[in-house]
């Protein structure tokens, strides 16, 4: 009995695990049908993977790709399909491969090497959800993997950094492309715009150039590296004087390009090695007629070695070690309604907060952000001298002012109220100067202001080091170059202050908390590592940008659990950190080649955290500067002190030209009043649409339903039935 | 359908100045550079963006530029734009809509152009030698050549480039390489030559005076001539006015003519490469240099503001490459032409400059009081604004509200609104107290007079003279003390250094001390109106440092020079006669110091006077030391004076001759070092 029913189970046990296979390989079989079935090309390039959403068609040849939306059937290429013959070897090569590198030779460094004009081994693996391709130089005797998946919502393209070898001793990888022409465009055939994260964010317009432009955008991500830029003096007035603002920097790791004729558009984001990434956006007429942008990332560089302190001899010479991280980007693809801008800032915000590199901030509601000077320091017969600007009890009178006025929606950030003033750095313990009234009087402000509902946060600088206050030996960041990096002021009594390196920061940044938390206070904003990102030499050791941010992500994270931490300016990997965004540009840098400007950083942080703008106080156009506030739905700031800014003519504020309390209060309130209003509608909201009408109208559209409309013309203008008048705001609540 | 609430419409309209002004879309409200301007004391500091990029006109209609070298604005909105590159006139309106195009053939390497309000233009051509003028209507009615005058020059060549026309057609031409300055034209009988207009003067200093005087006749003619530079650009204004321009220049940079030729405005700023000046609307002018940077002057020659700047491939909207010429619109906006980018670029103000301008205009116009409302809200958005100050302060005193007015009289370190207010603020003190003054001073004269008649009778200051007398008696005191006696007795107070050992090394170090102290004293913290620091600015390490090292090298390099010379001074005596010849500073500063806090710029001669006074006695007391020291006569002591300073001479050079050999030898070892430390760390 025992035996027969063994048998049975057996034959059962068989009969099963044939279903099995042939269900198995039944699932397989459409897949393969379709592989063979893959006729379906397009412009010589085969399917190879798909889903529901996407499908992806891949070149052997060059490894170029073409994403088709399956639902609309528009598809973005990585290769260019239509050559107007007017390029040579160099470039048309460049704009089929998927990967262009540029090669260090000595110190030459933009050679160019691709998978089309070079002698290229190539092994492609497939998946079922894409490829990968082991490629290498023979020539060059360097190579590495390329991996490319399909994903739900678009593509990954990625390096993995132990996949890139180097055996030759004369060319050495200088910079890497990955599909740098994904998505391009030729002149104006296709209606659309890159989107570039300069400032708040540009846009550049895929219409004919008419080779007005000779180079495009190109920005390093989180800013140029201090680590090995120059000090250049050809821009100052006079020899003296800086005139030239500095062009802001990115800081989040993403583009995008829209074809909106075509509904469809992807935002791209570097999720490896962006840290020493470029985003690079070239509208036709530069080198070529293609509008292209992609992420470069920089392997090495050639670089000016001093020989002398005078800079008087000097050689050139490349990075002896490429910097190590793996490289990763990921084309998010948006359809219809969805492809364009606010889509692609949507979609941003959509992707931080799924993978948690965004938390919403539990409070979002309106504050007016009025920040004050404690002191700073003119020179004086011997040394320096304090100049009082605001004390703890000026900053009293001014709440109880406000108060009131029936302002309390208030948040402060308190700059200078460290013992030797706002430039006495580095902040290594909780005191205060005597002279704005001392550690205790602080702290029981600090404790009231909790008390009255206002947020109260100390300002610290945990980067800089000023070598006149403190010993600057050791601890500061050297150049590459292995020179002592120094940040001039242009200022008179501390001409140049110092980065101090990642770990100096954490022990003194955590001295200080220690003892400020000690008083039982908690609230720290934080500034300097917040938005500088340096490779540099420490002890005869290399450390890469992915280092640093990877040490100020630990610091800033371990920071925030023993605080409440608002940042000055963050790049995105410290966003999670902050509790709001302290000084959010509403403008960009004012590039030619820039056709608009869009708020995309205030489409992804509205409604997640509170955001503050740059300071009211240097605006000159403060009508414009409001109406831009409302648009982005951030707050607004204030520098105030007691004194009459005509104080600080001495010290390294002089800068701050204007800032009496007794001149601002009367727009603070009125600014409160209105702006609270506004925002009290879309408290909590996400802003879902952005447009700016053909008539000048911008409309800004929240997931609640309010639409904001504003009119920046001087001349009153329709829209949706509604009439905006000259330079005003209407809100409409649906 | 939308239900619209009233509660929720909300309209924020606010009433603007500059609101009018603005358009939608081409306006950039962040500027890509700073805006600086420059306080009384030459110090420059950051202010509110003062103008903002509004509008880059790349094209004309569907005409591109092709190296655009000139343009006129006139006032009814019509720009003529020389397209120099397509040798062609092109007309346009502000939003750079075409006109119209003409000049085509007739044109060969035009380089300036100037329009009259009846629209008759003028053409420098340089290639073509000629003035060519062309009527409203495009025709080409006259040409003028090269001038036929005797003045002119025969050799003179006729290159024009820059033009401006006044109301009645004279001609002011810029001409390539004439040196004699604006060739002036007359229209009548086909152009008669008036002359030359606002010569450039040259450029020379005691060291080329020497030099060519050492020269011979024709080492002198092979060296570069020292002529006078030809004006880079011209403008006119209403008044008939001309503005001149010329690069390469440390001075005098930017001149305004009036018809006799004279220069009536002297900048403290001036740009080294200007490119072009225009008039402005409220007696300012704007001066454009070639990197972009762009200057707003008042009528005074204060610098208002300077911003813009140059590209250096940024390619960031209001940031230029090479600018050639500048125009101001009625609305004040400001008209930049760059002739690399071929396009020009309009700035449009910004509230803070509107209010300003407003000021500036109620002010010229004497009305202060008026004035006074702009001006504050111009001091709102910046408290350091100096001319806003400095017109505050003048608005003051004329509304008698003197105290404020030295408040902001001082900010802007205007010295003769200070002065007026203080001699005002002064004069209320002295109403009010010079009889109290009196009265105690004449009770101190009282109590003097007792104190001493009871001292005689009684005795009772017996006790504290005592004590003076023991103090006076002590030995350093005594050796101070000496200090009076030597300058007011140098033969024998040089007799008590050398012989007797009135003075002590101590006694002398100490008086050194002194004097310095009183020096850094009265330079940093005398009365506003004598002061030659900034406010606020100290620099004590480099005056300390400064004052010892020159009174090491004069005693040193005396002492050198007198022993060999047979004088009989000793180190320690020169040293010390030198010290006590300094007496008298000791004794006249702290008036001086005292007296530069009541004085005005009425009085100032009393400390003027003092100061020269002090400084003759201290001469002849360090003469006659000299001399009674090393026992020599008038005619030795001069000698020796000479020598000594020769040797000073050559000890300085000395020293700066080893500082930079040594600089060098040290940074060969440190590059070697360096290179050898890093090729082998690599």
């Amino acid at each position: 009995m025992a035996a027969k029913f063994e048998r049975k189970l057996k034959r059962i046990m068989a009969l099963l695990l044939t279903a099995a296979c042939l269900i198995t390989s039944g699932i397989f079989l459409p897949q393969t049908a379709m592989k063979a079935a893959a006729a379906e090309q397009i412009n010589g390039h085969s399917l190879i993977a798909e889903n529901d959403n996407y499908a992806l068609y891949m070149n052997e040849e060059y490894l170029s790709i073409i994403v088709q939306d399956k639902v609309t059937g528009a598809y973005m290429e990585s290769a260019v399909s239509y050559d107007d013959g007017k390029n040579n070897a160099t470039w048309s090569a460049a704009m089929r491969s998927a990967l262009v590198l540029t090669m260090v030779y000595g110190t030459t460094d933009t050679q160019q090497a691709d998978l089309v004009n070079d002698d290229v081994t190539k092994d492609i693996t497939y998946s079922s959800d894409g490829f990968s391709a082991k490629v290498y130089w023979t020539k060059y005797q360097f190579g590495m993997t390329l991996e490319v998946k399909l994903t739900e919502d678009g593509v990954v393209a990625s390096i993995p950094d132990e996949s890139i070898v180097e055996d030759g001793k004369d060319y050495f990888i200088g910079t890497i492309s990955v599909y740098p022409y994904m998505g391009h465009t030729y002149l104006d055939e296709k209606e659309g715009y890159m989107f570039i994260p300069d400032g708040n964010g540009a846009l550049i317009y895929l219409n004919n150039k008419e080779g007005r432009f000779k180079s495009g955008f190109t920005g390093m991500i989180y800013g140029d590296d201090p680590g090995f830029s120059r000090v250049s003096t050809s821009n100052l007035l006079w020899q003296e004087y800086l005139i030239v603002n500095n062009s802001n920097k990115i800081m989040a790791p993403v583009f995008g390009m829209a074809h909106t004729d075509e509904g469809i558009a992807y935002l791209a984001v570097v999720e490896k090695g962006a840290e020493r990434a470029n985003i690079i956006a070239n509208p036709n007429g530069v080198n070529v007629d293609y509008n292209r942008i992609y992420a470069r990332f920089t392997q090495r560089v050639v670089y000016t070695q001093y020989t002398s302190n005078n800079s008087s001899s000097a050689y050139q010479t490349a990075e002896t070690n490429r910097s190590h991280s793996d490289l990763q980007v990921h084309w998010i693809f948006l359809r219809d309604e969805k492809a364009n801008y606010s889509g692609m800032a949507n979609a941003y915000r959509n992707y931080l907060l799924e993978r948690g590199d965004l938390t919403p901030s539990a409070d979002t509601s309106y504050n007016t952000r009025v920040d004050f000077l404690g002191s700073d320091r003119e020179s004086w017969v011997v040394g320096t001298s304090a100049v009082v600007m605001t004390t703890v009890d000026d900053i009293r009178d001014i709440y109880a002012d406000l108060k009131d006025a029936g302002l309390t929606d208030l948040f402060t950030v308190f700059k200078g109220w460290q013992k030797g003033g706002r430039y006495n750095l580095p902040i290594s313990s909780y005191k205060a100067d005597s002279k704005i009234g001392g550690t205790g009087d602080l702290t029981s402000l600090i404790k009231d202001a909790e008390a009255d509902g206002i947020e109260f946060y100390l300002y610290n600088d945990a980067l800089r080091l000023n070598p006149v206050e403190t010993n600057s030996v050791f601890n500061v960041v050297k150049q590459v170059n292995k020179r002592r990096y120094s940040e001039a002021t242009y200022k008179e009594v501390y001409e140049e202050l110092l980065y101090m390196i990642p770990s100096r920061t954490n022990t003194l940044l955590n001295k200080f908390v220690k003892s400020y938390t000690k008083k039982g206070v908690d609230n720290l904003a934080l500034a300097g590592v917040s938005n500088t990102l340096f490779s540099h030499y420490y002890d005869s050791v290399y450390y890469s940008r992915s280092q640093t941010a990877q040490e100020y992500d630990a610091i800033v994270d371990q920071v925030a659990q023993q605080t409440d931490l608002v940042l000055e300016q963050p790049f995105a990997y410290l966003w999670k950190y902050t509790d709001a965004f302290l000084d959010m540009p509403l403008y960009t840098s004012n590039y030619m080649y820039e056709d608009e400007s869009v708020p995309f950083m205030s489409i992804v942080l509205k409604g997640v955290m509170p955001v503050y703008s740059e300071y009211v106080n240097f605006e000159a156009n403060k009508q414009e500067f409001f109406m831009k506030m409302v648009e982005t739905g951030t707050y607004p700031s204030f520098y105030i002190t007691k004194e009459s800014s005509s104080a600080l003519v001495n010290t390294n504020s002089s800068d701050v030209y204007s800032s009496q309390y007794e001149v601002y209060r009367s727009t603070i309130i009125d600014y409160a009043q209105q702006l609270a209003d506004i925002n009290q509608k879309v408290q909590g909201a996400y802003i879902s649409g952005h447009e700016i009408r053909d008539n000048g109208i911008t409309v800004v559209t929240y997931d609640n339903g309010v639409k904001i409309y504003l009119n920046y013309g001087s001349a009153e203008a329709q829209a949706d039935g509604y009439t905006i008048e000259g330079m005003s705001i209407k809100v409409v609540d649906e | 359908m939308k239900k619209v609430s009233k509660k929720l419409l909300l309209s924020l309209a606010v009433i603007l100045l500059a609101a009018a002004l603005w358009t939608p879309l081409e306006a950039y409200a962040d500027a890509p550079y700073k805006t600086y301007t420059v306080d009384g004391y030459g110090y420059v500091t950051e202010t509110q963006t003062a103008y903002l990029p509004y509008l880059t006109i790349t094209k004309v209609g569907e005409e591109a530029l092709n190296g655009p070298t000139d343009f006129t604005l006139l006032d009814d909105g019509t720009m003529y734009i020389l397209d120099s590159g397509n040798k062609r006139v092109v007309v346009s309106d502000l939003e750079g809509n075409l006109i119209d195009v003409f000049g085509e053939g007739t044109l060969v390497n035009p380089k300036g152009i100037y329009v009259t309000s009846e629209h008759i233009c003028y053409v420098a051509d340089r290639d073509a030698k000629s003035i060519f003028v062309f009527d409203e209507n495009r025709q080409l009615i006259q040409t003028y050549g090269k001038p036929e005058h005797a003045l002119y020059g025969s050799t003179q060549d006729f290159l024009p480039i820059k033009i401006v026309v006044n109301e009645s057609g004279t001609m002011y031409v810029i001409c390539e390489s004439n040196t004699n300055g604006i060739v002036q034209i007359s229209p009548v009988e086909g152009g008669t030559f008036l002359g030359y207009f606002g010569t450039n003067s040259t450029n020379t200093n005691l060291w080329n005076i020497v030099w060519r005087a050492l020269q011979t006749e024709a080492q002198r003619a092979r060296s570069q001539s020292n002529l006078p530079s030809t004006p880079t650009n011209l403008s006119i204004d209403e008044k008939g006015l001309i503005y001149t321009v010329t690069a390469g220049e440390k001075f005098e940079t930017l001149k305004r003519l009036n018809i006799a030729g004279i220069n009536m405005i002297e900048p403290e700023r001036y740009d080294r490469t200007p490119a072009a000046v225009a008039p402005g609307n409220h007696d300012n002018v704007f001066v454009a240099s070639t990197q972009g940077y762009i200057y707003e002057y008042n009528n005074e020659g204060d610098l208002l503001f300077v911003f813009g700047g140059a590209d250096d491939g940024q390619q960031r909207i209001g940031l230029s490459t090479r600018v050639e010429a500048i125009q101001i619109g009625n609305d004040d906006k400001i008209y930049v032409l760059d002739s690399e980018k071929a396009q020009i670029q309009v700035y449009e103000p910004t509230e803070f400059t509107s209010l300003l301008h407003e000021a500036l205009f109620l002010f010229s116009k004497g009305r202060y009081t008026a004035s006074k409302e702009p001006l504050s809200k111009v001091l709102e958005m910046n408290n350091l604004f100096a001319y806003a100050n400095m017109a505050m302060g003048m608005a003051l005193v004329q509304e008698e509200n003197y105290d404020d007015a030295l408040y902001y009289s001082k900010l802007s370190k205007d010295f003769d609104g200070y002065s007026d207010a203080f001699w005002e603020i002064r004069n209320e003190w002295l109403k009010d107290y010079l009889v109290p003054a009196v009265l105690i001073i004449v009770a101190i004269l009282i109590i003097k007079k007792v104190l001493q008649v009871l001292d005689k009778k009684k005795g009772i200051l017996a006790g504290p003279r005592k004590a003076l007398e023991k103090f006076k008696n002590r030995k350093l005191v005594r050796e101070l003390n000496y200090m009076f006696y030597f300058m007011r007795h140098p033969i024998d107070g040089c007799y008590g250094i050398k012989r007797e050992g009135r003075v002590s090394l101590l006694s002398a170090n100490i008086l050194l001390v002194l004097g310095i102290v009183f020096f850094i004293i009265n330079k940093y913290f005398c009365g506003f109106l004598l002061k030659t620091v900034r406010e606020g600015s100290y620099d004590i390490v480099s005056d300390i440092g400064l004052l010892v090292i020159a009174l090491v090298l004069v005693t040193g390099c005396n002492y050198l020079i007198c022993t060999i010379n047979e004088g009989e001074g000793k180190l320690k005596h020169i040293y010390c006669s030198f010290i006590y010849s300094f007496a008298p500073y000791l004794v006249i500063t702290p008036l001086i110091f005292l007296l530069s806090h009541v004085v005005t710029y009425n009085e100032v001669f009393f400390v003027e006077f003092a100061t020269i006074f002090m400084y003759v006695w201290i001469l002849v007391l360090i003469f006659i030391s000299i001399m009674e020291i090393n026992s020599y006569n008038v005619k030795d002591t001069v000698k020796i004076i000479g020598l000594t300073l020769f040797t000073i001479l050559i000890a300085v050079l000395l020293a700066f001759i080893i500082y930079v050999l040594w600089s060098q030898v040290f940074e060969f070892i440190q590059a070697i070092f360096g290179e050898v430390v890093y090729r082998i760390g690599s």
